[in-house]
């Protein structure tokens, strides 16, 4: 009795597994809809990261990466599927890299302005130094004074 | 043959050599060649130990291998693809490797920062309490100031009479005779008040000059050495008496001017109507006489009741005109013998004398007379005739 349900178990996960593949054929049966989604997947992505390029730093990859995006667009619009899943690699593995670069530009900027602040801050201490010892020297002279006063 | 051989022979290896040429792969493209370039780069094997970068590196160099596999098997087009994602993927090496560089420069500028935070804070803290240090020391010394400022005005309050004493103390001799001669000087000048009348006309002021210059004298007499404070005083003294002087002087003249003997005798007259009434006051050489009727019970020296306050309004009149002479007379009626009435009218003169004088009013000032029954002057009422007339003369 035991075996039989097993098996039964079994089955009906083979049905299941059986239905997602059912459902999910439709993406890989059709390409060109899974091309166009990703295209606009893309460009949206491209977007983000030019919003956040704000040094420049992809500028150039950013436009080749457009420029892609645009052929695979044609060669999508002309049925060369092949030639659109080529493209749109290269574009996913350009948004890899423009992603990187935009992040290491920015980590790199706000390295700067902490080292800027660090800058600061020495030349802060070291202006607090300054007056620590002109107040010094003051205070030996105000002590001076007041003894100089009480006698 | 040979020579055939010979002809033939370089053909077929030129033919084979073609052959062998055709066969092997074109020039690798641009993209592969780029991609070689990048990852023969020295920096290659450092990027490719960074971590993070390693997978990208691997991967730009398997597709470097798909890139040459596919240049040798003459799919250029497929070769260059490959390049391109390879050079895709070492870029992005690159990239991490930037990344992971940068993450490391910002976290040692952090470190910096945090380690410079408590150097900040302390050093801000040592200069808080140097500047705490520098205006407590700047109070007690603006403190101290004011003290030692309060001691020598002190101090300098304290030495302006000692100075003076002792100055007074060198020259003992002479300002005691200089303080003597400014009291005399002061005496002078009391004088002068005293005879504008100040002992009148501004008594508190003379009073209290008196006292001053009395303060003085025992001063000079008791402490030589202090002549300083009792020229001080004099000097008080002698101010306090030119102002009762300037005070009294109008206040004579208008006493002068009324005193003259015309204005008095005039004003007696006035004063003596105003009190007494016109039908009891009679106009007298250098003077005026008031008839006091009905002042005594019939043939008796008895005052009749309610007459004190006419008594009192003629004390106050003589003693405010005590230049001018008294005589009181007496009369009565005719009723009772003469011989009587005679002695009831000396007796009634002298009762009013004694209430006048028993009122303040100089007794030298005032003579009696009493005249009896004879001078009836009230023929309609009888006992107005028990009465007295005051004859108020000017002395001149």
């Amino acid at each position: 009795m035991y075996v039989g349900m097993k098996s039964r178990a079994i089955v009906v996960v083979l049905m299941l597994f059986a239905g997602v593949l059912a459902f999910s054929e439709p993406a890989y049966a059709n390409p060109t809809a899974r091309y166009r989604q990703q295209i606009e997947q893309f460009k949206t992505m491209l977007a983000e990261q030019g919003n956040a390029d704000s040094s420049g730093v992809a500028e150039k990859d950013r436009s080749l990466t457009d420029k892609w995006l645009q052929e695979a667009e044609v060669l999508l619009a002309n049925g060369n599927a092949d030639a659109t899943g080529r493209r749109l690699r290269r574009v996913e593995y350009a948004l890899d890299m423009i992603r990187v670069m935009v992040a290491s530009a920015n980590i790199d900027t706000l390295a700067e302005q902490q080292e800027v602040s660090f800058h600061n801050l020495n030349e802060q201490i070291k202006s607090l130094e300054t007056e620590i010892t002109q107040l010094q020297q003051k205070k030996t002279q105000l002590e001076k004074e007041l003894q100089q006063t009480r006698q | 043959m040979k020579r055939i051989y010979k002809l033939v022979a370089p053909l077929v290896l030129m033919l084979m050599l073609s052959v062998v040429m055709a066969c092997q792969p074109g020039p690798e493209s641009e993209e592969l060649l780029e991609l070689e370039r990048m990852l023969q780069d020295p920096k290659a094997q450092e990027i490719s130990n960074t971590p993070g970068a390693s997978r990208f590196f691997q991967e730009s160099r398997q597709f470097r291998r798909l890139a040459r596999e596919s240049h040798s098997e003459r799919n250029d087009s497929l070769s260059k693809e490959y390049a391109v994602l390879g050079t895709l993927r070492y870029r992005t090496a690159v990239a991490v490797a930037s990344q992971f560089e940068a993450k490391q420069r910002l976290d040692a500028a952090n470190s910096k920062l945090e380690d410079g935070n408590p150097v900040l804070r302390a050093t801000n803290g040592e200069r808080n309490k140097l500047v705490n240090d520098v205006n407590q020391l700047e109070q007690k010394i603006a403190e101290a100031v004011r003290n030692r400022s309060e001691q020598e005005r002190l101090s300098a309050q304290s030495q302006v009479p000692q100075n003076q004493f002792q100055a007074a103390v060198v020259d003992n001799k002479l300002t005691v005779i200089q303080v003597q001669d400014r009291i005399t000087e002061v005496e002078k000048v009391r004088a002068q008040a005293l005879e504008l009348k100040a002992d009148q006309f501004a008594k508190a002021l003379l009073d209290r000059a008196d006292t001053q210059l009395e303060s003085a004298r025992n001063m000079v007499r008791t402490q030589p050495d202090a002549t300083g404070m009792a020229m001080q005083q004099v000097e008080h003294a002698m101010s306090m008496y030119q102002e009762a002087k300037a005070t009294s002087e109008p206040l004579f003249k208008e006493f002068e001017r009324k005193m003259q003997p015309e204005s008095r005798i005039a004003s007696i007259r006035s004063e003596s109507q105003n009190n007494f009434g016109g039908p009891y006051t009679i106009t007298e050489y250098n003077g005026v006489r008031i008839v006091m009727a009905r002042l005594f019970e019939p043939q008796s020296a008895e005052l009749r009741f309610n007459t004190e306050s006419l008594l009192d309004a003629l004390a106050k009149l003589l003693k405010e005109y005590s230049e001018f002479s008294v005589s009181i007379e007496g009369y009565t009626q005719k009723k009772g013998g003469a011989t009587d009435n005679l002695a009831t009218s000396q007796l009634r003169a002298h009762k009013v004398r004694e209430y006048l004088v028993g009122k303040g009013v100089s007794e030298g000032q005032i003579t009696t007379e009493g005249f009896g029954q004879d001078r009836i002057r009230y023929t309609d009422s009888a006992d107005n005739n028990d009465r007295v007339e005051v004859i108020l003369r000017h002395n001149r």
